[in-house]
Formats: structure tokens, C-alpha cells, sequence
């Protein structure tokens, strides 16, 4: 191949590339803004959204609150405490201990004095791990004394876990939370509120999820928000912020919410069992839940929502390692990938509407592409540039365009969070926040890609599944990120 | 590219000084709040737990700048939800002095819903049955959280007029959901049942829906000839399983037979599930035999159902449930055991989590 034939090839690929930036983060700006109209709305109708009537109501529906903890005994603890505490009419916990092997059940024994009792246990959804036991605390933590159920099973993937927990709960609603996370006082009372206002319409709702690294938590509570003091865990609260809260809540805003968040969702358990749980051979099983949900009820004609609640959150530890991000990244890649690929029939048909439409387009094209473009940017632009297939400066400045975007986008997030939510209050967070918008660039971004194409690869070969464990610092210390 | 560059660059520069700017605004902000709300909310919280207000403390709330009392008004409107008696009186003249009850009356239909919202929430907290009508008008309003809004607002004033607008806003252009509609018709009292029970007999399921729930929550006796017939002949199994848990609820003996006729293998999963229940709520001795057929039934609602409420039939019931304790291995064994267990009367064997299909 001669080198003009090299640079024709090369050169409308660079310029594809460059252009796909610019498309992406101009979407992301659209999701950006969207969400920003949303939560405004949201913030604006708060007094007289009724919550404290909520919460009165003999009519709130109960919650069965599921929390599946594999090797968790570093925060287990704090995290049921935390749980318990939450503002909300009745609820029962289930935390099922899918086989941990690091004494998770024994710190929970020696503290909520708990002891076995026969139960019996319907089999509305299949399960693979056999229930060993079921345990009550001595002295009931609330008026109900069922209101904390610790079941011991044997180790079968957090999908296992999560669906002996749906045969469990003894309620109409089914919130899943992850062991790792902290609950806002009134986060319970807001996921479930959307099903309060429109019990025939809702079929699942997402809570936000933010960063707990940094903050202080006493007795299971966020009492103090901070930031981090890791970059790498710094960055990913911009990520969180951009992609995770104002994401979602644009995607919500127009119909479009596919990915509700293991670590705090809330589904109605009807539709659960209908669906048969959660798919236990799916990594990203939470979302794979909710594609589920919609592929289902756009069969069906129902005529449904699926709800993100932007606020109060659930606050959980990320990765401060590049090791355990590299894991994290791989995992989640390899869930999209493979719920697009199970799920491919809903792409571009009209009968699964703006699912199949639009959304599932996006991921396709946005998500899993997204780090193959990106890696390919990083080897084809300095190879065009060695051929002359594109100019220097060109390419150097529609790059410097795309990742100033980028920035862009990110800090238009953060003056969005300083406007409406304002969780960080101090001076140096804002420094660091900012600061971390423009180091996500520099990096960490092309770092992730890597992770996420290793990830989609996974899925295409159709690796062994593992429960996703990442080393938790535990809520007990005065800061997670300086204790850990 | 290079003008696109220089205009992204410049935009990258001013949203991080907006970013700054909020941060300064915001905390200038919180702390004028805390600054302006300090002295009135010491006043308001005198006001409210003096026996007998001053006119001294009425005027020196009534008199304060828009911009201090924009500072407190949250916590006012928020202390009227909890306040009773004097104090409560003495806090809505405050409202009153301030203009603010006319001012709601004449949001009620204003062009802004954050305004019509905020209104409702007012009015409903100071129980203004003057604005019954307007709130009525609300019950159709375009915006959800306004139509809500009013709902609530409505049960907090309890005038029994309201009773057939809230009705008929479950089937309404924009409908409310018949559970939040119960809510509020229970909180009408007492005399909102002639209404309940006409609306027992409406084609419209989504109306008897709220009756039966609303008699439910409002535990009339008045109703149980009509619950009765509900829990017979209703088409919706929603309403039927919502009529056996009210006869529950009253626990009138006569509701006994058509309760366990609920039961039957030939009736819906939730409505048998339900009466199973209703049948234990009231103790009935008489049941037992009934109940104790019902722990072995294939289906784990009925039968764990039936277990719990053979806890609450007394000695008979505990009887039943030993025995079906220590039975062979089956499901009414498996059920009796985690019943007897639960209320803290142990079993004669042991156990383990056993499972039932469903």
C-alpha cells in the first residue's frame, strides 16, 4: 500500500475520530442540561412533594430492603446499623451472606445477637446456592421482629444472593442496596416516593450514588462531606457527578433510564418474580434487570416509567487503587457489553421505542465503542501525523478541542452540583473538583478505556462470571479515604 | 478550528468562575438565612410555646420585613403541621396579619404551579375551609405534584364536601391514584361514609378502590353489610382482597362465614391470601379448624398466612399449631414451626429454612 493510499485511509479516520469526540461530549452537554431542568423542577416542587405525609401515610407501602454481602465483615456492620436507622414507615432487612469466607455472619452474629429460626422460604424465583440458615436478632431491632433477617446461603454470585432475597421479603417493594453503602436518612422515603404518586405507573426506581471516600461517617451516617484526598478518587466524584447523577437523570427526564445502580434501586416485586429475578449469568446484572424490565413491559404494552430519584443518595467507596479501578472499569464494561449483546434484539425496533430507538443505540455507539475509539485515537492520530495524512496542527488543535470539551462538559456538572446540591463546602473541595474535571483528561480517561475494552473482550469470549469484591476501609473511621 | 478552540477555552474559563461564583453566593446566602432567620425564629418558637400569645409577639412577627420572613416561613409553615390548640391559632394569625391567607386563596389560581403548590400546602396546614372549592378545582390541575398537593391539603381541612371531587378525580382527565385518594378521604372522619358506600356500588373500579381502602383506614362498622357484598361479588379481585382486609379490621362476627367462604381453593390467590389474614385478626376461636386446614394449603401465601393468624386465636390456636408441629415433614409442619418460633414458643424438634414452592 502506498503512503497516499495509507493517507486517504488514515485521514477521514482521524477526522471521524475527532469528530466522534465532539458528538459525545455534545450529547453528554444535552444529558448535562436536561438533568439540570429536571432536578431544578424537582428542587422547586420539594415543599409541597409531601414527604413528611409520606411518611405518615398508613399507606406507604412497606419495603423489603435487600442487602447481598460477600466478604463484607470490614463494613457490614455499620452498614445494617445504617440501614436500620433509615426514616421510613416499615421496612424489614434481608442481608443475605452469600458464603463469605472473612467472618461477614460472625461480626453480624456478635452484634445483633442473632439466632437461628426456621423459616419458610417460597421458591418464586429459582435460586442455586442452598439456604443454610435464617437468623433473627434475640431481642427484635424494631417493633416488627422480623424487621432484621440475616440468611446464610451457600456461595452462589451476587444474582443468587440478591434473588434468595426477592423469595424472602415479605413486602410489595424491593429495595437492593449494596453492603459498601451508606443511606441518607430520607434516601428510602425518596426512591420509594415516585411508586407513592403513581403506584400503577412506576415500575422501578434508581437512587444516585455518590462518593463516600473523603466524607465522615459516624454511626452510619454521613455526618461531613468531603473530598477525597486520592486524585484518582477525586476524578471519579466528577465521573459520578457527570455521568452517574446528571447522566441518569437525563435519561430519566425523557423516558430513556436503562441502568439503576445495584447499590441503591428499588423495583416492585410482582414484576421481579414475573421476570424471574435477576439474571444470575449476567455480570452487570442491576442493569441487565432493568433492560429486562423494559424489554417486557414494551412487549406487553404496558404503559410504565422507570424513575432516577437525584436526591438524598446512597454514598459509597470507589476504588483508590488503579489495580482495583482496572477491576471495577473491566466488570462494568463487560455487564453493558454483554447486556447489549443478550438484549439485541430491541436495538432499532420501533416496538421498544425509545429503548431500542435511542437508548440502546447510544450505549452501543457511546458506551462500549466509546473506548475503542478513543485507544484508536491514540494510535492512528501519531501515525497519520508520521504519514502526513492529516496536518500537525490540525490534529493538534481538534484534539485540544475534544478534551477541552470534555472539560467543558465535566465543569458545567460542577457548577450544576455548586447550584443545586452543594454537597461540597469547603473551598479546597471546589480547587480539587475542578482541578480533578481537568486531570480526568490527562490519563485517567485513556486508562478506563483500556480497562473497558478489556472488559467488552471478556464478554465476547464469555469468561467465568466472580463476584465483584473490591477492599473496603469500613465505615468506622473517622474519613474513609484516610483510613483506608 | 482554531476559533472554536479559543471560544471553548473561553468557555471552559467562565464556567469555572460561575462555579466560583455560586460557591461565594451560596455561602453569603446560607449565612444572611441563618443571620435573618435568627431573632424571628427565637420569636416564633415563643410565640408557640407561651400558653397565651401577646399581642406584642403577634405584631413583632406580623411586622417583620418580607426578606427576614422569607428566611422563616419554612419553619413556620413547617410548625403549623404540628402545632394544636393555641399555639397553633396564634401562629395562623401570623399568616393572617402577614396578608399571606388571601394571598394563598388568590394563588390557588395563578399561572404558576410552584405558587398554586405551595398554596395548597398553606391552606391545607392552617385548615382554611374557605379554600375548599379552589383546592376542589385542583384536583384537575395540570401538574401532578399540584394535584397531589391538593389531595393532602384537603384531608388536612377534613370538610366532608370535598368528599365526591376527590372521588371523582380517580377517574378524572388526569387521575390521581386511588390509594393517596383513600388516604384523604379517611382523614374527612366519620361522616364521609354515606359517600363511601354509594361509591362502593360505582361501575368504576378505580372509585370503589378508594372506598374500600378509606373504610379500611376508617374502621366503620356502618359498612360491613356493603364489604360483605364487595367481598362476594366484586369484579376487581383488587377490591374484594381490600374488602376482606377491612372485615378484618372490623372484626364483627357475622363477617366470619363469608370470610372463610373467601378462603376456597376456588377463589383468587390474593383475595384467599387476604381473608386468611382477616380471619386471624379477630381471635375467633371458632376459625381455628378453618385455619388449621388452611396450613397445609400448596400455596405459601394462604398457608403462611394461616399460620400467623392462628398465633392470634388463642390457646386453640397454639394447640393447632403444635400439633402441626410436630407432624411429619410437611408444609403445614414447616409453617406451624416458624410461626411457633417467632412468637417465642418453641417447637419439640428442630428446624432449618425449608422451602415452598409456589
Amino acid at each position: 500500500v502506498s503512503g497516499a493510499g495509507i493517507s486517504g485511509i488514515l485521514g477521514p479516520i482521524d477526522v471521524g475520530i475527532l469528530s466522534y469526540f465532539v458528538l459525545v461530549n455534545t450529547l453528554q452537554l444535552a444529558l448535562v442540561c436536561l438533568a439540570a431542568l429536571d432536578t431544578t423542577q424537582y428542587r422547586r416542587r420539594r415543599p409541597f412533594a409531601g414527604f413528611n405525609d409520606a411518611y405518615r401515610s398508613a399507606l406507604t407501602p412497606p419495603v423489603s430492603i435487600l442487602m447481598p454481602a460477600y466478604n463484607e465483615a470490614a463494613c457490614i456492620v455499620e452498614a445494617v446499623r445504617a440501614s436500620l436507622a433509615l426514616r421510613y414507615p416499615r421496612f424489614e432487612l434481608i442481608v443475605i451472606d452469600d458464603g463469605s469466607t472473612d467472618g461477614t455472619f460472625e461480626r453480624l452474629r456478635a452484634h445483633f445477637d442473632l439466632v437461628v429460626v426456621p423459616r419458610v422460604i417460597p421458591r418464586d424465583v429459582a435460586v442455586r446456592g442452598v439456604v443454610r440458615s435464617v437468623h433473627l436478632p434475640a431481642r427484635p431491632v424494631g417493633s416488627d421482629p422480623e424487621t432484621l433477617v440475616v440468611v446464610r446461603k451457600d456461595n452462589g454470585g451476587k444474582a443468587d444472593a440478591v434473588n434468595t432475597g426477592i423469595n424472602l421479603a415479605r413486602h410489595p417493594l424491593v429495595c437492593m442496596v449494596d453492603a459498601d453503602s451508606v443511606l441518607d436518612p430520607d434516601a428510602l422515603l425518596s426512591v420509594v416516593k415516585p411508586f407513592i404518586d403513581e403506584p400503577a405507573r412506576v415500575a422501578a426506581t434508581g437512587g444516585v450514588v455518590r462518593v463516600a471516600n473523603g466524607c465522615r461517617v459516624l454511626a452510619g451516617r454521613i455526618v461531613e462531606t468531603a473530598m477525597p484526598r486520592q486524585w484518582l478518587a477525586r476524578i471519579q466524584v466528577v465521573e459520578y457527578l457527570r455521568s452517574f447523577l446528571l447522566g441518569r437523570t437525563g435519561w430519566s427526564r425523557v423516558g430513556g433510564l436503562v441502568i439503576i445502580s445495584g447499590a441503591f434501586g428499588v423495583f416492585r416485586r410482582d414484576l421481579l418474580i414475573e421476570l424471574g429475578g435477576v439474571s444470575r449469568d449476567c455480570i452487570g446484572e442491576d442493569a441487565e434487570l432493568v433492560v429486562r424490565l423494559h424489554r417486557r413491559l414494551r412487549e406487553r404494552r404496558a404503559d410504565y416509567d422507570v424513575v432516577f430519584v437525584a436526591e438524598p443518595v446512597a454514598w459509597s467507596e470507589v476504588p483508590t487503587t488503579a489495580r482495583i479501578l482496572s477491576r471495577q472499569r473491566r466488570r462494568w464494561h463487560r455487564g453493558i457489553t454483554e447486556i447489549l449483546i443478550r438484549h439485541r434484539v430491541m436495538l432499532g425496533r420501533p416496538r421498544y421505542g425509545r429503548i431500542g430507538l435511542v437508548v440502546l443505540p447510544y450505549y452501543v455507539v457511546f458506551e462500549v465503542l466509546a473506548p475503542l475509539v478513543e485507544l484508536s485515537a491514540v494510535v492512528l492520530i501519531p501515525v497519520a501525523l508520521a504519514v502526513n495524512a492529516v496536518d500537525f496542527a490540525f490534529a493538534g488543535q481538534f484534539l485540544l478541542v475534544a478534551y477541552v470539551y470534555a472539560i467543558l462538559v465535566s465543569l458545567v456538572a460542577v457548577v450544576f452540583e455548586e447550584l443545586s446540591f452543594h454537597r461540597y463546602h469547603r473551598w479546597s473541595d471546589l480547587v480539587a473538583i475542578v482541578l480533578a474535571a481537568i486531570l480526568e483528561n490527562l490519563g485517567y480517561r485513556q486508562f478506563t478505556a483500556v480497562c473497558q475494552l478489556r472488559g467488552s473482550w471478556d464478554a465476547v469470549r464469555g469468561r467465568k462470571h466472580v463476584w465483584g469484591t473490591m477492599p473496603r476501609a469500613g465505615f468506622t473511621g473517622a474519613e474513609l479515604s484516610r483510613s483506608s | 478550528v482554531t476559533v472554536i478552540l479559543a471560544l471553548m477555552s473561553g468557555a471552559t474559563l467562565l464556567t469555572v468562575l460561575i462555579a466560583v461564583a455560586c460557591h461565594v453566593l451560596r455561602q453569603y446566602a446560607d449565612r444572611r438565612r441563618a443571620r435573618l432567620s435568627a431573632v424571628p425564629r427565637r420569636a416564633l418558637v415563643s410565640l408557640v410555646a407561651d400558653e397565651h400569645a401577646s399581642e406584642a409577639q403577634l405584631d413583632l412577627l406580623a411586622g417583620l420585613p418580607a426578606g427576614v420572613w422569607r428566611a422563616v416561613a419554612p419553619t413556620a409553615i413547617g410548625m403549623l403541621a404540628k402545632l394544636r390548640g393555641d399555639a397553633r391559632v396564634a401562629l395562623a394569625a401570623v399568616f393572617e396579619r402577614r396578608g399571606m391567607v388571601s394571598q394563598a386563596l388568590r394563588d390557588l389560581a395563578t399561572g404558576s404551579p410552584i405558587r398554586r403548590g405551595r398554596a395548597a400546602v398553606l391552606l391545607g396546614s392552617l385548615a382554611r375551609h374557605d379554600a375548599v372549592p379552589g383546592l376542589c378545582a385542583l384536583l384537575d390541575d395540570r401538574h401532578r405534584e399540584v394535584r397531589l398537593a391538593a389531595v393532602r391539603a384537603l384531608a388536612l381541612i377534613g370538610d366532608v364536601s370535598a368528599a365526591q371531587p376527590l372521588l371523582a378525580s380517580v377517574i378524572g382527565r388526569r387521575p390521581t391514584p386511588p390509594q393517596l385518594i383513600a388516604d384523604a378521604l379517611a382523614k374527612l372522619g366519620p361522616a364521609v361514609l354515606p359517600s363511601l358506600l354509594d361509591a362502593l356500588r360505582d361501575p368504576r373500579p378505580p372509585v370503589r378502590l378508594s372506598a374500600v381502602n378509606a373504610i379500611h383506614q376508617l374502621g366503620a362498622t356502618g359498612a360491613r353489610t356493603s364489604l360483605v357484598a364487595a367481598l362476594r361479588t366484586d369484579e376487581s379481585v383488587e377490591v374484594r382482597r381490600l374488602a376482606a382486609r377491612a372485615l378484618g379490621r372490623l372484626g364483627t362476627r357475622s363477617a366470619l362465614a363469608p370470610l372463610i367462604d373467601a378462603t376456597g381453593p376456588d377463589q383468587p390467590l390474593p383475595v384467599r391470601a387476604e381473608a386468611t389474614l382477616a380471619i386471624g385478626e379477630w381471635a375467633s376461636a371458632d376459625a381455628v379448624d378453618v385455619l388449621g386446614s388452611l396450613l397445609a394449603d400448596d400455596h405459601y401465601p394462604v398457608a403462611h398466612a394461616a399460620a400467623r393468624a392462628l398465633l392470634r386465636t388463642g390457646p386453640a390456636g397454639l394447640a393447632t399449631l403444635r400439633r402441626a408441629a410436630a407432624a411429619p415433614d410437611t408444609t403445614a409442619q414447616a409453617h406451624a414451626t416458624e410461626a411457633l418460633t417467632l412468637a417465642g414458643h418453641q417447637p419439640d424438634h428442630g428446624f432449618a429454612a425449608t422451602g415452598h414452592a409456589s
